[in-house]
């Protein structure tokens, strides 16, 4: 009886596990339109029910992240005073360069949007897994927004979209594991791929030939090259340190992402899709 | 198991994998959080044994799955294994019941826990996703194991309640057995 038992048991492991890992294979391929689709409703269906917990649950969240984070909000506190402080002096220059900089904005606008359209969006979640680094926005394809546009936020991309439902969508951060961007270094031609690590590591570069002219400082804006999953020239980030190691195929590149990833209050999404 | 059991069970599962999403996410520190899901494959493994714990741990994966970027059907996988694990370790009599000896349920579901985020980091970098060993495990791990523990009996209480009557066969005397032979 017991084995008769334990087999059954053994036999329910057993088909679980394929359908696991069949998931898991046909995850992300073009032709998986089950695994999508089971995802799809889902998320249809617990979706609501995580905001209407989240809305009420989040003074709550923020109280606990405080009050266990208060050494480091201490510190944040200390660092704004100061930076008021010097915003204060900075006060009387700053309203000459606010004058230059309507100028320049007026007669280039956006400069790594040019004439692209975007969607301006507030952000809802951050890294909801610990094993991805992604951000929720409150617009979905009701606004039309679509899975692969890109996301940009001050300072240059801050991701793209990887999914969607009418209201709401998710955004991979240019840090996270699976990011892979098209880059050009600087005004050269030297292109290479960034690639995300982690959501608290800098970003590297890879695919450069070995002594490159590729120094510290230096900024990858995205190449739109044909194909490319973003368009031409939206700063990606900026070489935090470019070396050659002995015999390698490739420089070992760090780069620090242009966009301020730790203030994502607000997002704008790029109403472009790469083509398929 | 009754109709109102798998509801009862249903229902806890949703809160669970809910407050996961929502609240748990926003409790970080240093940047990560804890993960208390995989207390439910863990609890109804060691009360209701192996099957249903592996099926309480592949719906609950499953779920968590369609809300989170992360790849789909990973969560299915290592929530059914932890289940099985758990529910198949205490048919066999390795593990006594939690009710029986007052720490075996917050060990059970702090290393449980623990032990199913590291399976999870483990079968991502299997499965290609490289950076899954690159995140800062050295501190979700505790957390996990600290946090697990902390919310094993009420968890433990809320399958049991929702399971009702229902309990694995245990080999009783195994240990004995085992030093024996």
């Amino acid at each position: 009886m017991a084995t008769r038992r334990t087999r059954r048991s053994l036999t329910t492991f057993v088909v679980l596990l394929v359908i696991s890992i069949g998931l898991l294979a046909f995850d992300g391929q073009a032709s998986s339109s089950v695994s999508s689709g089971i995802k799809s409703v889902g998320s249809a269906i617990l979706s609501p029910v995580v905001g209407v917990v989240d809305a009420v649950t989040r003074p709550i969240g923020n109280f606990f992240a405080g009050a266990i984070n208060y050494g480091s909000v201490e510190a944040e506190n200390a660092r704004l005073r100061a930076l008021v402080g010097q915003l204060e002096i900075q006060d009387g220059t700053a309203a000459a360069n606010r004058r230059q900089l309507a100028e320049l904005m007026a007669l280039k606008d956006l400069p790594f949007l040019g004439s692209l359209t975007s969607v301006t969006c507030a952000t809802t979640s951050i890294n909801v897994s610990n094993f991805a680094a992604t951000i929720q926005i409150d617009k979905g394809s009701s606004s039309g927004i679509a899975t692969g546009m890109p996301v940009v936020g001050s300072g240059g991309l801050v991701g793209q979209v990887v999914d969607t439902s009418a209201g709401s969508a998710t955004v991979r951060l240019v840090t996270d594991g699976q990011t892979r961007v098209g880059v050009v270094f600087g005004s050269s031609t030297i292109l290479g791929i960034a690639n995300g690590v982690t959501a608290t590591s800098p970003m590297s570069a890879s695919y450069v030939a070995p002594n490159s002219h590729v120094s510290k400082g230096e900024r990858l804006f995205t190449n739109g090259l044909q194909g490319a999953q973003y368009p031409p020239g939206i700063p990606v980030g900026t070489v935090i340190s470019a070396t050659t190691p002995i015999n390698a195929p490739q420089m070992d590149i760090s780069v620090r992402p242009a966009a301020d990833l730790a203030h994502l209050g607000f997002v704008n999404v790029v109403l472009w899709e790469p083509a398929s | 198991m009754s109709r109102g059991s798998l509801i009862r069970l249903a229902l806890i599962m949703i809160a669970v994998v809910v407050l996961q999403v929502s609240i748990v996410s926003q409790l970080t520190i240093f940047g990560v959080h804890p993960e208390i899901v995989w207390l439910l494959p863990l609890a109804a493994g060691s009360l209701a044994g192996s099957e249903a714990g592996a099926v309480v741990g592949f719906v609950s994966g499953l779920m968590l799955d369609c809300l989170l970027p992360t790849p789909f059907g990973l969560s299915a996988l290592v929530g059914a294994s932890a289940g099985f694990g758990a529910g198949l370790l205490t048919e066999q009599g390795v593990l006594v019941g939690g009710g029986e000896i007052w720490w075996v349920t917050p060990a059970l579901g702090g290393i449980g826990s623990m032990m199913s985020v590291l399976a999870y980091a483990s079968l991502g970098w299997l499965f290609g996703y490289n950076g899954f060993f690159l995140v800062n495990l050295w501190i979700i791990l505790p957390l996990t194991l600290v946090v697990g523990a902390g919310l094993a009996v009420p968890v433990w209480m809320l399958v049991s309640w929702s399971i009702g009557e229902h309990r694995p066969r245990r080999r009783r005397h195994r240990k004995v057995q085992q030093v024996a032979w």
